[in-house]
């Protein structure tokens, strides 16, 4: 693709019940193989999409949270969490998977960034296409 | 194409048809998303071994990355759905 935008993709879905969640990795997927500069939000129950040890066996699902450790290699590196949502929901950083990215000098980061709903509207207004799942 | 609203409600995708027919729209569906939910043409119907296709008339099937060169080079992109 000859120019690039900066994509925001919005999570609010938990993870398993509907198929949302899956779809919206779909989409990432393709757009950072396209290149394009993706930012990921996850707020309100898509919060749920991060945490570790997820099971889904039970309901005939595969464990598609393993994916977000590839995200790094698609230069998809800038992933924030809602504060407000994780508080809500009993949850705690430590709670979510630890996603890293490698930068260009070779140092492996922390993709992972629990920020508020006011910083969160910055990073919101700063992108070019917002996808909302 | 096979739904069948009541006659007193209005039929949306015979509206989105219509609507793309008379304004030469390209109006496409993403293939994996459009297999979950049992949407086929006849290209993937024939692929899939299934007995018919039932996409609406003027909807095509297509992939994720149209959806990506679409927000690419389009002024603005605006997206719907809870």
């Amino acid at each position: 693709m000859s120019s690039s935008k900066s994509f925001i993709c919005i999570n609010r879905k938990a993870p398993y019940g509907t198929i949302y969640a899956l779809e919206a990795l779909e989409v990432v997927l393709i757009a950072g193989a396209f290149e394009q500069q993706v930012t990921l939000i996850f707020m309100d129950d898509g919060v749920y999409q991060l945490t570790r040890n997820q099971n889904p066996a039970g309901i005939g699902m595969k464990n598609f949270s393993k994916t977000f450790g590839a995200l790094g290699d698609y230069d998809i590196d800038q992933i924030f969490v809602d504060e407000e949502s994780l508080h809500l929901r009993g949850l705690k950083a430590s709670d979510l998977q630890l996603l890293t990215h490698e930068t260009t000098a070779g140092e492996e980061r922390v993709s992972i960034k629990v920020v508020s709903r006011n910083e969160l509207g910055d990073i919101i207004e700063s992108a070019d296409i917002l996808l909302n799942f | 194409m096979f739904n069948v609203p009541p006659s007193d409600d209005r039929n949306i995708q015979q509206l989105w048809s219509t609507l793309a027919e008379q304004n030469s729209l390209d109006m496409v569906v993403c293939a994996a998303a459009a297999q979950r939910r049992g949407i086929l043409d006849q290209k993937e119907a024939d692929r899939h071994g299934k007995p018919a296709a039932n996409i609406a008339p003027h909807f095509t099937i297509s992939g994720l990355g149209q959806l990506i060169e679409a927000a690419v080079v389009s002024d603005r992109l605006v997206v719907f759905g809870g």
